[in-house]
């Protein structure tokens, strides 16, 4: 099992009052699968994905990644587990505006300590798979938002994660643009990749192999 | 994440946003401008300082005075002890290593070429005071042993008495009369002058207003036997000036039976306290140069807090993708430095502007160095390091998830 989650819990303290945003959820998920998430606002979705991304830490559970318990592990060795086994994909595409798209793409290798040259050849490759080539030197505000999903994505392809998370891929996209980050998604899949993705959009949940419902931070189906 | 990529960022992000890079770095362009500007005008006046004491004989230059007293009765008795040749002649035997003895009788004659008069110091001295003061003949020859044993009457004009009696006419080897005694000019010593800033009046003119006869000449021929004004001579080296000044002063003492009649003036006294006073004026200059450094820190703290919280989302997208806590540290504080460094670095040049326009202004002279370049380069870095690791820090600690979250 790629990630393996037991009886995993989250609750949030928003002032006085507690918010239990996942209640006791079981998951498996296999490697070389492709896995959306559903349900309702305030489901629990979005935090189920931050977990799953070590971007947050559970409040109670376990979760193996790749074998390994990475619930209560420190900061540091958290940044270097997203650095090294997880791809994000946001809504909101969240690339650095200063930087162009090659830069962009780059900025997780920089972080794992990779020479310029090979970060330089890793990044042009990716991008080339997601057709963005021809687009190195632009900035961010010089894409359309297709293109700038599709820059988000060769970032996180570029380090070879074990997973790919993706929140809402499509959300802020017109359906052209959604149907073809679709595409890439399901070329990813069938390269061999993991990818999980949260969304509302009964369409991509149709392409993908396994969904999970969520309501009330529990797993309903 | 290397240092060469902070650098880059912080100056794609300096250029981003000029405006506010300019005034960040305005704190720290005058503190760094006003610490040269300063420190540079200090040294200069401690040079000029010691150039001026260099003009009057230098640092080995060792003088022997009757002491000032506010008691009559002492006062007379002082009168009536006055220094000897005798005297110099037990010093000269008793301190060997003394050189360019040089005796002095000072009187205040009328000098006369036909028409023209002038009133100003005649010295009767010995060929070896050029030695002892630093001051030496510019034309013609100064007064020579023979001169001063056969008691010759010629004389050595100060340009400025040159000048009053003789206009452009050329003196050597005309008479000038004192007290109806007819001197030979032999030479004319060097024009001795110097500025001090922006004054009109050359502070080393009395020297050129002097006159010299041989110390003989003007015992025996004009004044009679009469006690040395003054004593001068030169010590070997520096570190014999404190040494010889103590003994001395007890030799003289052991002369005139164990009353202190005399005092034994350093030159080089006047040099400890010119370097005690530069290093007063520097400390409270250097005070005031850092007060505007930590001004400048303090807008460099406020400004960067703000930047931290306008680019969260950049923190937070730089975490997401696996930036540790120390990549966003050193990302932020490498940005501090660089607006530092580079105000220090323009605040230096606009110092050194300043310098050539004070210094002409002032007409003072100035002296920047590469040790103050330095001094100001450091103190803003480190007032860049001071107020850039606050803001770092928080910037570090923030939370990657409560960011995104935001969206």
């Amino acid at each position: 099992m790629l990630i393996k989650i037991e009886n995993l819990q989250k609750i949030y303290q928003m002032g006085k009052v507690k918010v239990t945003a996942l209640n006791g959820m079981n998951l498996e998920i296999k490697k070389n699968s492709y896995t959306a998430i559903m349900g309702p606002s305030g489901s629990g979705k979005s935090t189920l994905l931050h977990i799953l991304g070590c971007l947050d830490t559970p409040t109670q559970g376990k979760y193996f990644l790749d074998e390994e318990e990475v619930g209560g592990l420190r900061r540091n060795k958290l940044a270097e587990i997203r650095n090294k086994k997880i791809g994000f994909v946001f809504q909101t595409f969240n690339l650095l505006p200063n930087m162009n798209v090659l830069e962009n793409v780059e900025l997780p290798l920089l972080y794992a300590g990779m020479s310029k040259k090979l970060r330089r050849k890793r990044a042009k490759k990716v991008l080339d798979d997601v057709g963005l080539i021809k687009r190195l030197k632009h900035k961010p505000s010089e894409l359309s938002g297709g293109e700038r999903q599709r820059t988000a994505i060769a970032r996180a392809l570029v380090n070879n994660p074990a997973i790919i998370l993706a929140d809402e891929p499509t959300g802020n996209l017109d359906s052209v643009s959604g149907n073809s980050i679709m595409r890439i998604f399901e070329y990813l899949y069938k390269q061999g990749n993991t990818i999980i993705v949260v969304t509302h959009d009964q369409h991509i949940a149709q392409m993908t192999d396994k969904v999970i419902k969520l309501s009330d931070g529990k797993i309903v189906n | 994440m290397n240092i060469y990529h902070s650098i880059k960022l912080g100056l794609i992000d300096m250029l981003n946003n000029k405006g506010r890079t300019m005034i960040t770095m305005l704190g720290i362009i005058l503190g760094a401008m006003s610490i040269i500007a300063v420190l540079a005008l200090v040294q200069g006046g401690r040079k000029r300082s010691l150039q001026f004491l260099e003009e009057r004989g230098g640092v080995l230059k060792l003088s022997i005075h009757p002491k000032w007293s506010f008691d009559l009765e002492t006062r007379s008795e002082i009168a009536q002890k006055q220094l000897t040749l005798k005297d110099m002649k037990l010093i000269k035997q008793y301190f060997p290593d003394l050189k360019y003895f040089s005796p002095g009788i000072t009187k205040r004659p009328t000098l006369k070429y036909k028409e023209n008069t002038f009133s100003g110091r005649v010295n009767g001295i010995y060929p070896e005071y050029q030695n002892a003061e630093n001051f030496f003949v510019g034309q013609g020859r100064f007064i020579s042993k023979f001169d001063n044993q056969e008691a010759s009457k010629v004389i050595v004009l100060g340009t400025k008495a040159k000048e009053v009696l003789f206009g452009n006419e050329s003196a050597l080897g005309k008479n000038v009369s004192i007290e109806n005694t007819n001197f030979t000019v032999i030479g004319i010593m060097e024009h001795k002058e110097m500025f001090w800033g922006g004054w009109k009046h050359n502070a080393l003119e009395w020297m050129n207003r002097q006159a010299f006869i041989p110390l003989n000449t003007m015992v025996k021929k004009l004044y009679g036997d009469e006690p040395l004004n003054s004593l001068e001579f030169q010590v070997a080296s520096t570190d014999l000036v404190k040494p010889t000044q103590e003994k001395l002063s007890v030799f003289l003492k052991t002369l005139r039976d164990g009353k202190e009649i005399f005092e034994v003036r350093a030159n080089s006294e006047r040099l400890e306290e010119i370097e005690k006073q530069t290093g007063k004026t520097q400390i409270i200059f250097l005070l005031i140069g850092g007060i505007s450094l930590i001004v400048g820190g303090i807008v460099i703290t406020n400004v960067m807090l703000a930047s931290v919280k306008e680019r969260m989302r950049e923190i937070g997208v730089r975490m997401a993708v696996g930036a540790k806590r120390k990549d966003i540290l050193i990302q932020f504080l490498v940005q501090t430095l660089l607006v530092s460094f580079i105000g220090g670095a323009i605040g230096i040049l606009f110092g050194l502007s300043l310098l050539t326009i004070l210094g002409k202004f002032l007409q003072s002279p100035t002296a920047a160095n590469f040790q103050m370049i330095l001094i100001a380069i450091i103190l803003a870095f480190g007032v860049g390091l001071f107020a850039g690791i606050f803001p770092a820090i928080n910037a570090s600690r923030s939370d990657p998830i409560k960011i995104l979250r935001y969206e």
